[in-house]
């Protein structure tokens, strides 16, 4: 899987399930400052994410994970 | 604003599902009707479990975080005055006090809190906390008997990381905070972990089958029961006398089939403590856990045991020790652990329960010195062949050495009782026997307590 293909993914969870207007949601959107996602839908979405691309990580390897780029990057390292 | 179709894909429910699962089918009545309040999302609500009133009280995170207000604690407090002689549950989603709500929120909060204080050993309270449970909502679930607790997805603490941040200058995230990990395994908090809301929420009504709606009354017998297949509990110990095992293998041939229901097994892992029942009466079990630093009692077990005994005594449970430790852990840790101050409510819980409902032991393989304290005080001690039990300090000490067989009881009579060697395949028997024999527990009067159960 290629970062775009996680970054179209990821866009769509986050318009699908948290709600967020599509024009908010670009590639180097910061997931809190950006897109209004606190420290809890932080957390959801690591559960979400790790569900829909099919890997297990620990909480706290997400915390560096501060924009919907380094997310997409880090599922690209993770998922199988 | 939480994120509410992402939460439903993660098991997370609305509150008014939250409430309807509590309750048995066809005995709950929606928010609005008659015998419930709801007020600013929250909801304090009475309805059945088991064919029992329960009142529920729930927070709903959509309406200012969950937060408590005055008015949300007003209600809470006089639903609780209204159901005096019900167990409580705790559905718990909220960040705490209602800061905007100021002296009337700070106020409401401590009144509340109050009241939870005062029913503590009174009614049964059980904790469910479903995502958030922060400051005066985390000591909510701090002072219930019970706290259950989504796994990795739901969250405890004094304050939030916001908070941490702006005060400590700390950025730890939310799992490092008060994760379900760091409250199962280290805090003690958390008894039991469940995947979803609903699994959490059943655990719940799971544990309420087992106690009775106060302190003044018995737990209820369940009829359905099924004796365990495998009962020989000589067959899962090692030849090794001292090799490790896991006590679970023993529980499971002694307690009624699938009726052993954990409580913060993580927690002080060398005490195994839960709920369980000997041919449908509910019992307090507390196990040795020998895998676990031999069954050696560290502060954190022997907080979690005398804590678990009291409860137990409060609410009218027979209490079944299975023994098989070295006694209480030493070393310059365990001291700074403070063993010595936990050791000895341990010592005070068994004493003080014993006056009030029936205590049965075994000694598996050996039972020294805090070990000894949790059998010695049985009135019915059963030990296999072989076992070994060492009484407290030197004017107290008393070995028991059983060889061959045979039992040296030195004077370990009167006080303390007749240690009985029994085989094996007998310990459920004698155990179902001797509960039957003896007498039975000792409830508080009507409207009253034993003790409180604060957390000490």
């Amino acid at each position: 899987m290629t970062v775009d293909e996680a970054l179209t993914r990821l866009a769509s969870t986050l318009e699908a399930d948290f709600q967020i207007a599509p024009d908010r949601i670009t590639a180097d959107a910061h997931l809190r400052s950006d897109l209004g996602l606190d420290s809890l839908a932080l957390t959801d979405l690591a559960f979400l994410v790790q569900s829909d691309f099919g890997f297990e990580s620990d909480p706290e390897a997400f915390r560096g994970v501060t924009t919907l780029r380094a997310l997409a990057e880090f599922v690209t390292r993770h998922a199988p | 604003m939480r994120h509410e179709v992402a939460a439903r894909r993660l098991g997370r429910l609305a509150v008014v599902e939250r409430v309807a699962a509590v309750f048995d089918e066809g005995t709950f009545e929606s928010a609005g009707a008659a015998g419930t309040e709801d007020d600013d999302g929250f909801h304090a609500v009475v309805g059945l479990v088991h064919a029992r009133p329960v009142l529920v009280l729930a927070t709903d995170f959509r309406f200012s975080r969950g937060t408590l207000s005055g008015r949300i604690c007003a209600t809470a407090v006089r639903a609780m005055a209204r159901a005096p002689n019900m167990p409580i549950i705790l559905l718990l989603d909220s960040d705490g006090v209602r800061l905007e709500d100021g002296e009337a929120a700070v106020g409401g909060v401590a009144t509340l809190l109050a009241a939870l204080a005062d029913v503590s050993g009174h009614v049964p309270t059980i904790a469910v906390v479903c995502a958030i449970a922060s400051g005066a909502a985390a000591y909510a679930a701090a002072l219930a008997d019970i706290t259950i607790a989504v796994d990795r997805r739901s969250f405890a603490f004094v304050a939030g990381p916001a908070v941490v941040g702006a005060a400590l200058g700390q950025q730890p995230g939310l799992d490092a905070l008060g994760g379900t990990r760091l409250h199962a395994e280290h805090s003690g908090f958390v008894h039991a972990l469940a995947r979803d809301d609903g699994a959490a929420i059943r655990a719940a009504r799971a544990v309420l089958a087992y106690l009775p709606s106060s302190a003044a009354a018995l737990p209820a017998r369940d009829d359905a029961w099924s004796a365990p297949a495998e009962q020989d509990v000589a067959a899962v110990l090692p030849a090794e006398r001292t090799r490790a095992y896991d006590i679970q293998h023993v529980i499971t041939r002694v307690v009624d089939q699938d009726s052993y229901l954990p409580l913060g097994a993580s927690y002080g892992p060398a005490v195994q403590t839960g709920l369980a029942r000997l041919a449908g009466r509910p019992v307090a079990l507390c196990a040795s856990q020998p895998r676990a630093m031999a069954g050696a009692i560290d502060a954190n077990a022997a907080q979690k045991l005398a804590r678990f005994v009291r409860f137990a005594a409060a609410f009218n449970l027979p209490v079944v020790t299975l023994a098989d430790t070295p006694g209480f852990l030493p070393g310059a840790s365990s001291e700074r652990a403070r063993i010595l101050v936990h050791g000895a409510k341990v010592i005070s819980a068994y004493t003080e329960a014993r006056r009030s409902v029936p205590l049965l032991a075994v000694v598996l393989r050996r039972a020294v010195g805090g070990g000894g304290v949790m059998a010695l005080g049985a009135h019915a001690l059963f030990g296999l062949p072989g076992c070994e039990v060492v009484g407290m300090g030197t004017n107290a000490a008393q070995a028991l050495t059983s060889a061959q067989g045979e039992a040296s009881l030195g004077s370990l009579r009167g006080d303390y009782g007749m240690l009985s060697i029994i085989a094996g395949a007998d310990v459920r028997r004698s155990l179902v026997d001797a509960l039957a024999r003896a007498h039975p527990p000792l409830p508080a009067p009507e409207g009253a307590r034993k003790c409180s159960l604060v957390p000490l």
